[in-house]
């Protein structure tokens, strides 16, 4: 009896527990992320998965849109990264071997990792990177967020709330060649935003020319944007077009300006009224900064209650210009005598070198990427801007 | 009861104790049985899949139940299982980016880039923080570790397939450059691989302008290069300082070193070479007036011929032509550009038709020194003040066919 009980209790333990089991089978856990039916944070926006080529530029517009700049597809993406948080503080953030980070969770070598622009969300001081993962016709962008604390994650580009205009698309530009492969490209260079418009310059791989468009935001269905070629006083008698490697919107104390700076010639500063009226701008050139160099980053800053103006540059030091003098400037009509040397609005050399991307981290510091000299690591570093 | 008897029901019981304590239903059973499987159990294995998921396999059922409770975030799953571009883990950088998810006896990983060819991987797994997480009995410290190197496939390396212009006299103020490979390319280190020398076999430094932003076609097929504008432009200062690149009858070789990489990071097959003397600098707009039209016989396929007093801008004559019949339609067909870009040369898909037809210019089009159409490259504005740039956007030029049987040519 006991042995048929125990086989008995045996095999209802056996039907119970198989039973069970298969009931109870273990299961990852699938919750799909559910899509909140909020309304659109600006107009023409929609839920979607831009299709970004490349990230070449960044710049922010209202709350938390953030423009992308995507030269391979021509077109400039607006795209609502949520960033809610808030930090009034005025702390710095400091990350070594940056690129090395990056790599490693990108899954690749710190040679395939390019950092293209960088751009700080002012309300919240977490800071934005667009890179480029590789570096071959299967390179892939990559948006990434930097917090205060040093952690590195990306800005996932699905199901996000974007809309794009796209820049080939603009009158007086072909889209593509009837004949065969399209092999147009555009680089866009820079990018800013002020009262309500994203200024876009950009460099053709076909024809010369310079252009700064203006893109009213939100994107409309109809594209507003305007083709302007900039001439701007060259030395002596001769003025061409040039093309803009890095600008920043100004405002001066009587108007609001446009300061460029050049592959090939030096600072001009273009009064904004113009640039919304007319077709053709002359600018003025108001500083030549030294031969060899391109300058790669421009931000305005405050210290001690008064503004300037900071430049990073491929070949040159940090240039720091006081807002005064820029007001102040005369147009630059001669050359300079020798290579090398500096005219017309006077900065302040500050001895930092190798600072490739430059922003506004908070009121006391601005942050940069910069290669160090010594062990040609990359870092993310703060500056105080009193030392600036 | 007999021993026999005995026996059997403790294995019967047994097992139906294994099976019910891998249900959720009895903590106390799982957990005691938990310490007997894993003592009993393989040791777990990473494993690298074709796919380019990577798995950590063999690992305890109850306890992957359990870890499946805790609900684990990235970060979290990724201190148990990490995964390292490298050969080595590194000290102080985060793991690769991806998702994990349990399935069967294993924690699979998903990178979230695709895994790249010729590279080395790292994956590790931390054993005794898996037992401590999933509140099992793992006495030892252990770190289980894998390497992997993604295999490459055989590629064939990129050459330089043709250099424009292609003509082998440039004007002094030759604008720019491109080069066309038979493959994509890597770029960011495209001026490293560009050397231009003058006859003594000296290397001109800052002759090409480095842009921030290579310009490359989408296909990564194509590089434009410029000559610094500012040594081109008259009365710029790197031009009086340091005069224009290329200087009037002199003799030049562009060269194309071998060890710029494709896009599979294959050194080019060879080397590349192109030599040619300079003229007198192009400072007038191209103006199609001077061009020559070759018309084409009705009723035929025949090309349309245009021919050009000096050559144009390779890419610029890929997109800057069009052809229009006389209700305005475009013509579909094939160009080709031929005799050191002097020649534009059009075939339709269907015979010419008795008439007249136009030809479009778009006034972006440029010569070698970037004049286009609207202004020369240096404008004087002394002499020669543009007022708008929209002024002239197209030219047009007509011809008519050639009727058949009448074998004169008209222009």
């Amino acid at each position: 009896m006991n042995l048929k009980r125990s086989i008995i209790v045996a095999l209802a333990a056996v039907t119970l527990g198989g039973s069970i089991a298969a009931w109870t089978i273990s299961t990852a856990n699938a919750t799909n992320p559910v899509v909140s039916e909020e309304p659109a944070a600006a107009a023409g926006m929609t839920y979607g998965s831009p299709d970004l080529k490349s990230a070449n530029t960044l710049t922010f517009g209202p709350d938390s849109v953030l423009f992308i700049g995507d030269s391979q597809s021509g077109a400039i993406f607006a795209i609502d990264v949520k960033d809610t948080a808030k930090d009034s503080s005025a702390t710095p953030v400091e990350i070594k071997e940056i690129d090395k980070k990056i790599a490693s969770m990108l899954g690749t070598t710190p040679d395939q990792i390019v950092i293209n622009d960088m751009v700080t969300h002012a309300a919240s001081q977490n800071i934005y990177l667009a890179v480029s993962r590789g570096r071959g016709a299967n390179a892939m962008p990559v948006l990434l967020r930097v917090a205060k604390s040093g952690a590195i994650e990306e800005v996932k580009l699905s199901n996000v709330l974007f809309s794009k205009v796209a820049l080939t698309n603009l009158p007086g530009h072909a889209e593509k060649t009837r004949w065969g492969a399209n092999k147009r490209a555009m680089s866009i260079t820079d990018m800013a935003f002020m009262d309500g418009q994203v200024f876009v310059s950009g460099l053709s791989n076909e024809e010369f020319a310079s252009s700064v468009r203006r893109i009213p935001y939100p994107f409309g269905s109809e594209i507003a944007a305007t083709n302007l070629e900039v001439f701007h006083a060259a030395h002596n008698r001769f003025e061409t077009e040039a093309p803009i490697e890095t600008f920043l919107p100004f405002r001066m104390k009587d108007q609001a300006v446009l300061l460029a700076s050049y592959t090939c010639t030096p600072l001009a500063a273009f009064p904004l009224s113009d640039l919304k009226e007319k077709k053709l701008v002359r600018g003025t050139t108001i500083a030549e900064l030294g031969g060899g160099n391109r300058p790669l980053d421009m931000i305005a800053y405050q210290k001690n209650g008064k503004d300037y103006i900071l430049i990073s540059n491929s070949d040159r030091t940090l240039m720091s210009i006081n807002a005064e003098d820029v007001e102040r400037a005369q147009p630059l009509t001669t050359g300079v005598g020798a290579a090398y040397l500096t005219a017309g609005v006077k900065y302040v050399s500050v001895a930092e070198v190798g600072v490739l991307q430059l922003d506004n981290l908070n009121a006391n510091h601005a942050v940069a990427i910069q290669r160090n000299i010594d062990d040609g690591s990359l870092n993310l570093r703060s500056f105080p801007k009193r030392w600036l | 009861m007999t021993n026999r008897a005995r026996i059997i029901a403790l294995v019967v019981g047994f097992i139906a104790l294994a099976v019910w304590s891998q249900t959720a239903l009895s903590h106390v059973a799982r957990r005691w049985m938990a310490g007997f499987f894993e003592h009993s159990s393989e040791r777990p294995a990473i494993r690298f899949h074709p796919s380019g998921e990577v798995t950590i396999e063999g690992l305890n059922h109850a306890s992957l139940t359990r870890l499946i409770d805790k609900n684990l975030s990235r970060e979290e799953f990724a201190s148990l299982f990490a995964i390292y571009p490298g050969e080595q883990i590194p000290e102080s950088a985060p793991s690769m980016l991806g998702e994990y998810r349990v399935e069967g006896d294993a924690i699979r990983f998903r990178p979230r880039f695709p895994l790249v060819a010729g590279l080395s991987y790292t994956a590790q797994f931390d054993l005794s923080l898996f037992a401590s997480v999933t509140g099992s009995r793992n006495s030892e410290r252990s770190l289980i570790r894998a390497a992997f190197t993604v295999p490459e496939p055989e590629t064939t390396p990129a050459k330089v397939a043709a250099v424009y212009p292609s003509a082998d006299q440039l004007p002094a103020n030759q604008l720019k450059l491109y080069i066309e490979f038979s493959a994509p390319m890597s770029i960011g280190a495209a001026y490293d691989h560009l050397h231009l020398f003058d006859e003594r076999g000296r290397e001109l430094s800052k002759a090409f302008l480095r842009l921030q932003q290579e310009l490359w076609d989408e296909s990564h097929e194509r590089l434009t290069v410029w000559f610094d504008p500012g040594r081109i432009k008259r009365g710029l200062r790197p031009n009086t300082e340091m005069g224009a690149p290329l200087e009037e009858g002199r003799r030049y070789r562009l060269v194309i070193d071998s060890s710029w990489l494709d896009a599979n990071g294959n050194a080019l097959a060879e080397s590349f070479e192109k030599k040619f003397t300079v003229t007198k600098p192009d400072r007038e707009a191209p103006d199609p007036g001077k061009w020559q039209v070759i018309a084409p016989r009705a009723g035929t396929r025949e090309p349309l011929r245009l021919v050009f007093p000096e050559p144009l801008d390779r890419a610029l004559l890929e997109s800057k032509l069009d052809l229009l019949d006389d209700h305005h339609n475009r013509l579909e067909g094939a160009v080709e550009i031929i005799n050191g870009e002097r020649e534009w040369r059009f075939t339709p898909v269907s015979a010419w038709k008795d008439g007249s037809y136009s030809i479009e210019i778009d006034a972006a089009l440029e010569d070698l020194a970037g004049n286009n159409l609207r202004r020369a490259f240096d404008i004087d504005l002394k002499k020669n003040f543009p007022t708008s740039s929209e002024a002239v956007a197209k030219t047009t030029l007509r011809f008519e066919t050639i009727a058949q049987n009448d074998g004169k040519e008209k222009k």
